[in-house]
């Protein structure tokens, strides 16, 4: 039972006026899959098709004015830059990291001051490029590490902006430039070795920009990867979009195959009755067999057992029964949260895992997985 | 191999050609123009380059073998020294009061280190003609010769123009002045020689004395010759005073002196003595003096206090005395009574004209009349209490009169009002209800009754509604009369009583289907919609 993935794509202006109705999860004009942020509740906003919410991760990174853009060799150069969160229904926007990158050297972190941006708040930031031994135009790189958060979830995104400095060689008289002229060009007989050229020493100030410059943001979505603030060290990652398929489970106990359509974006797992039966869970987790529920073995879990949502291209499970859960036989208390993975096992039942188990499975056809299968199976603990 | 260092031949030189013979050897040579010097190079009389300092290779037998293979070329090369020097020229112009005014202004000039080349304008040209003596080339450029190039075009057109205006005695220390001049002259050369590479840096002029100035000074002289005579008479004055001053004291003191040494033993310790006495008079005295200005202190605190206390007691007593007095007059005035009724009594026995019996009788009499006064007044004031309590009542009643009439008037209006109003209206506020539901609660019944007998009996049950629902306000009138009113009207339809309207309320039933079933998931959604809106399946093809 292969559910087709769904590549999210841009929202549109239809899925805009249908993401009005609150319980729908399809876009009823063009078919979309309708993906909520993680704050709709607050912000309303959609995400877009990198996996970001426009409304909530609105940063803009401006070079302030007065700012030199030009330095002699050997100089180094500090930029001051503006970070704006420009989220317009003001939530909040974190900025965990910053660095800056200039040609032939490693990233150097920027000391933040600050984390949380209000909204509409402007930073000051002060960048430093360090010395620029080489003369020329050369470009600096600045990246930074955006979060929103909402609850207990955050979601964090890189973005990456340039801009060239121009570094200037040292005036004539101190460097000798050479300048080889031949014989032919003036006479037999002399020849003239390194001549120093007359030059018009530049006696201008070295040039400021007038006005803030906004920059332009690049999502740096292989920074994220290869730093890990978004998916998997092994390069892949689980999209908001990605379908969940079902496999094991009694019928009516689960959601249709497909992608996470709460509003939210979370699932929930438990004992007490699903979405469907009008209870508080997305999927009902109990042990049964051929011959209906086993009550008695059930009652170990609990009404709401875990939540399974997608967050920074990775599913996550959160814990939220008193007595834990295991996965890969690794034990998590209540609040803990865990990454899960191709292939990983969750024992909702600490003490008997056999009873009932769910292995998770990704179908990842490239580096972005399509789909993630969740297979329940009843076990040998099973009374 | 060494270097040989080019240099300017004078230092009173700007620029110089080298002679080509200094080039000619039979090795290389190798030569080093210093950075503060312009060379510039020239092949056939054409210039290639200038360049600023340099290190030439030169000569050799080889390149001379290969100035003979490309045939003969002529190389020339000339040195130009970049530094500012200074050159100093004398002027002499009239002030604005006629006065000649001398002076020397020195001139900071530079070759243009951006365009020395030009420098060749100040050397009339470099080719030399076969006419040497018709176009006398120079070989080298003095610092003379570029300030006779340039002074011609300063003294009338600089010097005389600034210093005519201002007066001889205004020149010096007029930095205004300076800068004026030297404005002017970096003008007049710029437009002179700036194309031919000459800057001038700075400009000064240094004046010389002139005749105004002359005489100034002499004053000056003159009067500082005077202050320090008048200084020195002065100074003659005040030591003839002083001395005439000191003699007097002198003389004093030479008395005093004289009178102690010519005064005994016995006189010396007398003055001693007398000496001591005074002081301890004087100690005792302001001891004594202390004393007497405490005890005069002690002496008006307790006149104060005592003064004080007096008033007090004297008060006390006249208050006492007055109420003596007082009680002393009434027992004179009791007494005096007494006396009189004795006197009269007396005087009635006396005349013997009344009998015992009739004095007894007067007396009794006197006394009844004395208590008939009493009870008359007794009367008064039972009469003035009776008068408030009459008053009071009446007030009472008046009070009483006027609400009834307020009561009756209120009546009379509301029987006016009810005037105006329908028998409908009437009911409801006899009722209890407000005007403003008897209003609401009419309209319906006029709505729904067909006779004036319906209207009265709907508006009856309506009355006895509203007020079993405690109707207080119009807003919840008019909610009832809807409710009844939709009621009434589908019970009217139901009976067949005509189309019913559309309801007041929207959202019903049309003709169309306004929703569609997902054959999937069976959410129902809107007909118009393409896909099912919780599980995406097309509704539509």
């Amino acid at each position: 039972m292969m559910q087709a993935a769904f590549s999210h794509v841009r929202p549109k202006a239809c899925c805009f006026r249908a993401a009005l109705d609150r319980s729908a999860t399809f876009c009823d004009e063009c078919g979309q899959p309708i993906l909520r942020c993680m704050a709709s509740e607050e912000c309303g906003g959609l995400l877009d098709e990198d996996g970001r919410c426009p409304v909530c991760v609105a940063p803009e990174l401006s070079i302030d004015a007065g700012a030199v853009s030009s330095v002699k060799v050997g100089g180094a150069l500090s930029i001051p830059l503006l970070i704006t969160n420009t989220s317009a229904v003001g939530r909040p926007l974190f900025i965990k990291e910053m660095w800056v990158k200039a040609p032939d050297k490693a990233l150097t972190p920027v000391d933040l001051a600050f984390q949380r941006l209000a909204s509409g708040a402007v930073a000051e930031v002060s960048v430093s490029t360090g010395a620029l031994p080489t003369a020329g135009v050369h470009r600096i790189e600045v990246i930074f590490i955006a979060a929103t958060r909402y609850l207990w979830r955050e979601e964090c995104y890189a973005f990456s902006a340039s801009f060239a400095v121009d570094v200037e060689a040292e005036s004539a008289g101190s460097i000798v430039q050479n300048i080889n002229v031949s014989a032919d060009q003036i006479g037999a007989g002399m020849t003239i070795y390194n001549p120093t050229r007359m030059q018009r020493e530049k006696a201008d100030a070295p040039a400021r920009r007038a006005e803030p410059i906004v920059l332009t943001l690049q999502r740096a979505d292989s920074f994220e990867r290869q730093e890990g603030y978004r998916g998997y060290e092994s390069g892949i990652a689980v999209p908001r979009s990605v379908a969940l398929a079902w496999a094991g489970f009694d019928h009516g106990q689960v959601p249709p195959d497909g992608p996470i359509r709460t509003q939210t974006g979370v699932l929930s797992f438990g004992r007490a009755s699903n979405a469907a039966h009008s209870g508080m869970n997305d999927v009902r987790l109990v042990i049964s067999g051929p011959d209906g529920t086993d009550e008695d073995a059930s009652v170990h879990i609990s009404r709401r057992h875990f939540l399974l949502y997608v967050e920074n291209d990775r599913l996550m499970l959160r814990v939220e029964s008193q007595n834990g859960l295991s996965v890969n036989g690794d034990p998590l208390r209540r609040g803990e949260t865990a990454i899960l993975k191709d292939g990983d096992v969750i024992a909702p039942l600490v003490r008997r895992p056999d009873a009932i188990s769910l292995q998770v499975s990704f179908d990842a056809p490239a580096d972005e997985v399509g789909q993630v299968v969740l297979r329940r199976r009843i076990g040998t603990g099973r009374r | 191999m060494s270097s040989e260092p080019i240099s300017l031949s004078d230092p009173r030189m700007i620029a110089e050609f080298l002679r080509q013979s200094e080039f000619k050897s039979f090795f290389e040579k190798r030569f080093a123009v210093p950075p503060d010097y312009a060379a510039l190079l020239f092949k056939n009389g054409q210039l290639i380059d200038a360049y600023k300092g340099g290190h030439f290779s030169v000569g050799g037998l080889v390149n001379q073998l290969k100035g003979l293979v490309g045939g003969s070329t002529h190389v020339g090369m000339m040195i130009a020294d970049l530094k500012p020097f200074s050159v100093s020229t004398p002027l002499k112009a009239l002030s604005k009061d006629k006065v000649e005014i001398a002076g020397a202004a020195t001139l900071e000039l530079q070759v243009d280190p951006e365009k020395p080349s030009n420098i060749l304008g100040m050397m009339h040209g470099i080719n030399r003609g076969p006419h040497k003596d018709e176009m006398p080339g120079r070989k080298a450029l003095s610092k003379d010769d570029v300030l006779n190039r340039i002074r011609p075009h300063l003294t009338d057109r600089v010097f005389e123009e600034a210093i005519g205006r201002v007066n001889a005695a205004e020149i010096r220390g007029d930095r205004g002045l300076q800068d004026k001049i030297q404005a002017d002259i970096m003008t007049e050369v710029e437009r002179i020689c700036g194309d031919i590479g000459l800057l001038v840096r700075a400009v000064s002029v240094e004046w010389a004395v002139n005749s105004e100035e002359v005489a100034e000074m002499q004053i000056a002289e003159a009067r500082r010759e005077q202050d320090r005579m008048d200084f020195r008479l002065e100074m003659i004055r005040r030591e003839v005073e002083r001395e005439s001053e000191g003699t007097e004291i002198i003389i004093k003191s030479e008395l005093d002196t004289a009178k102690l040494q010519n005064a005994s033993e016995d006189e010396l310790r007398m003055m001693a003595l007398n000496s001591e006495v005074q002081f301890l008079d004087a100690r005792e005295e302001a001891k004594r003096r202390q004393e007497l200005e405490a005890l005069d202190h002690e002496i008006r605190s307790l006149e104060v206090e005592r003064d004080a206390a007096f008033k007090n007691q004297i008060a006390t007593a006249k208050n006492d005395v007055d109420l003596a007095e007082i009680q002393k007059r009434r027992s004179q005035v009791d007494a005096d009574i007494a006396m009189i009724q004795q006197k009269q009594a007396d005087a009635m026995r006396k005349s013997g004209a009344f009998t015992e019996l009739e004095i007894t009788t007067a007396v009794q009499k006197q006394q009844a009349d004395h208590l008939a006064r009493l009870q008359q007044l007794d009367i008064q004031m039972q009469n003035a209490e009776a008068d408030v309590a009459v008053k009071m009542a009446k007030a009472q009643n008046d009070h009483e009169i006027a609400k009834i009439m307020a009561e009756g008037n209120k009546k009379t209006n509301e029987i006016a009002a009810f005037r105006n109003m329908t028998p409908e209206q009437i009911m409801a506020i006899n009722a209890g209800l407000s005007s403003d539901v008897a209003t609401v609660l009419a309209e319906q019944a006029r709505a729904r009754g067909q006779s004036s007998a319906e209207t009265m009996q709907a508006m009856r049950d309506m009355v006895e509604a509203a007020t079993a629902a405690q109707i207080r306000s119009e807003e919840q009138a008019r909610a009832m009369f809807k409710m009844g009113m939709d009621g009434a009207v589908g019970v009217a339809a139901g009976a067949g009583g005509g189309h019913a309207p559309a309801p007041s309320s929207a959202g019903a039933a049309s003709e169309a289907p306004a929703t569609v079933e997902c054959p999937k998931c069976e959410t129902v959604n809107a007909a118009k919609a393409k896909y099912c809106k919780q599980c995406g399946h097309k509704l539509r093809t």
